[in-house]
C-alpha cells in the first residue's frame, strides 16, 4: 500500500465505511456514469485498494464497454434493393406533395 | 450582425439515400440486431424527416438531424419493449440470475464474491479483442439471455448521449431501480462473455 492508500484505509475504517464486494461492484458501475458522493467514493477507493476480484471486475467492465462501443460503430451496408425501394418511396413522397 | 452569413444547412432529400442510408442502417442495426427492424427504422426516419422538413432550421447538419430522428425512433422501440415485453413475467423471471449466484448471502461475511462465479482473469490478446465478428455474435447471444426490460436499459445506456436520468424517464423506472438493473445485467453479461467469448 502507498501512504495515500494507507490514509484512505485509516479514514474509511475509522468512519465505518466498509463495503462488501456486492456494494463495491454496484458503486463501480454507478461511477462509470456519475459522480459518487464523498463517502461512497472513499469507501470504494478503500475497498479497491485490496480487493483483487473487484479490481478484475472493474477492468473487465471497462473492456466490455470498449468492445460494445466499438461494435456499435461498425458499418454495415444496406442491401442495394432496399436502397432502391427507399429511393422510389422518397421520390414519390417528394413529388406528390 | 456581421456580413458573413452563418452557414445554414439545407436539405437535399434526393441525395439522402446515397449519402446516409448506410450510416443510418448501421446505426440502427448495431442497436437492434435485426435486419428487418433496422430497415423499417431507416424507412420511418426518412419518411418522418420528409414530413418535418419545413421545420428544419438548418442549425444542425443534415446528417445530425437525421440521426436525431432515428435515435428517437430507437428509444420509442426500446420503450415499447420495456412496457410490453414479449416475455411473460414468469419467463422474464427465469432469465434473471439471482444476486446469490454471484455473492454470498449467509455466514459471517455477506456480499463477498462466490468462488465459482467470481471474475477469472481474462487473457484477451489484442487479436482476440479485434475478432469483432465473433464478439458481435456472442454479445447478441448474451444480450438475448437477459430479461427484455434489462436489455432495453442496457442498450439505452450505450446509445450515445443518453444519460441515466433520461433513460429512467424514457422507460419509467426509478433511478435506484436503474442502477440495480445495470448492476445485475452487467454481472450476467460478464459471466456470459467469460464463458463464451474469452474461452472461445
Amino acid at each position: 500500500m502507498t501512504s495515500d492508500e494507507k490514509n484512505i484505509a485509516y479514514f474509511s475504517k475509522s468512519m465505518g465505511w466498509n463495503l462488501c464486494c456486492k456494494q463495491a461492484t454496484y458503486l463501480l458501475l454507478k461511477q462509470e456514469e456519475k459522480k459518487l458522493s464523498f463517502k461512497e467514493e472513499y469507501a470504494l477507493k478503500f475497498h479497491m485498494s485490496f480487493c483483487k476480484l473487484c479490481k478484475a471486475f472493474k477492468r473487465q467492465s471497462e473492456m466490455m464497454n470498449e468492445a460494445i462501443n466499438k461494435n456499435l460503430q461498425q458499418i454495415i451496408l444496406m442491401p442495394k434493393i432496399e436502397k432502391d425501394n427507399l429511393k422510389a418511396l422518397i421520390n414519390s413522397n417528394l413529388y406528390n406533395n | 450582425m456581421s456580413d458573413v452569413a452563418k452557414e445554414i444547412s439545407i436539405l437535399n432529400p434526393e441525395k439522402w439515400i446515397d449519402s446516409y442510408a448506410d450510416y443510418l442502417y448501421s446505426f440502427a442495426y448495431n442497436r437492434v440486431s435485426d435486419e428487418e427492424t433496422a430497415k423499417d427504422l431507416v424507412q420511418e426516419t426518412f419518411l418522418s424527416a420528409l414530413k418535418a422538413r419545413d421545420g428544419f432550421k438548418g442549425e444542425a447538419s443534415e446528417k445530425t438531424w437525421l440521426v436525431s430522428i432515428l435515435k428517437r425512433k430507437i428509444i420509442d422501440l426500446y420503450r415499447k419493449n420495456a412496457a410490453h415485453p414479449q416475455q411473460s413475467f414468469e419467463e422474464s423471471e427465469q432469465y434473471k440470475v439471482a444476486y446469490s449466484h454471484y455473492f454470498t448471502e449467509l455466514g459471517f461475511i455477506k456480499g463477498e464474491w462466490n468462488k465459482t462465479t467470481a471474475p477469472k482473469p481474462w487473457n484477451v490478446s489484442e487479436k482476440n479483442s479485434i475478432e469483432q465478428k465473433e464478439f458481435k455474435h456472442i454479445l447478441a447471444q448474451c444480450l438475448s439471455k437477459l430479461p427484455k426490460v434489462w436489455s432495453s436499459v442496457f442498450a439505452l445506456k450505450y446509445l450515445e448521449e443518453e444519460e441515466s436520468e433520461n433513460i429512467c424517464k424514457e422507460l419509467e423506472i426509478t433511478s435506484s431501480n436503474y442502477w440495480v438493473i445495470i448492476h445485475r445485467a452487467k454481472l450476467q453479461m460478464r459471466e456470459c462473455l467469460e464463458k463464451n467469448w474469452i474461452k472461445a
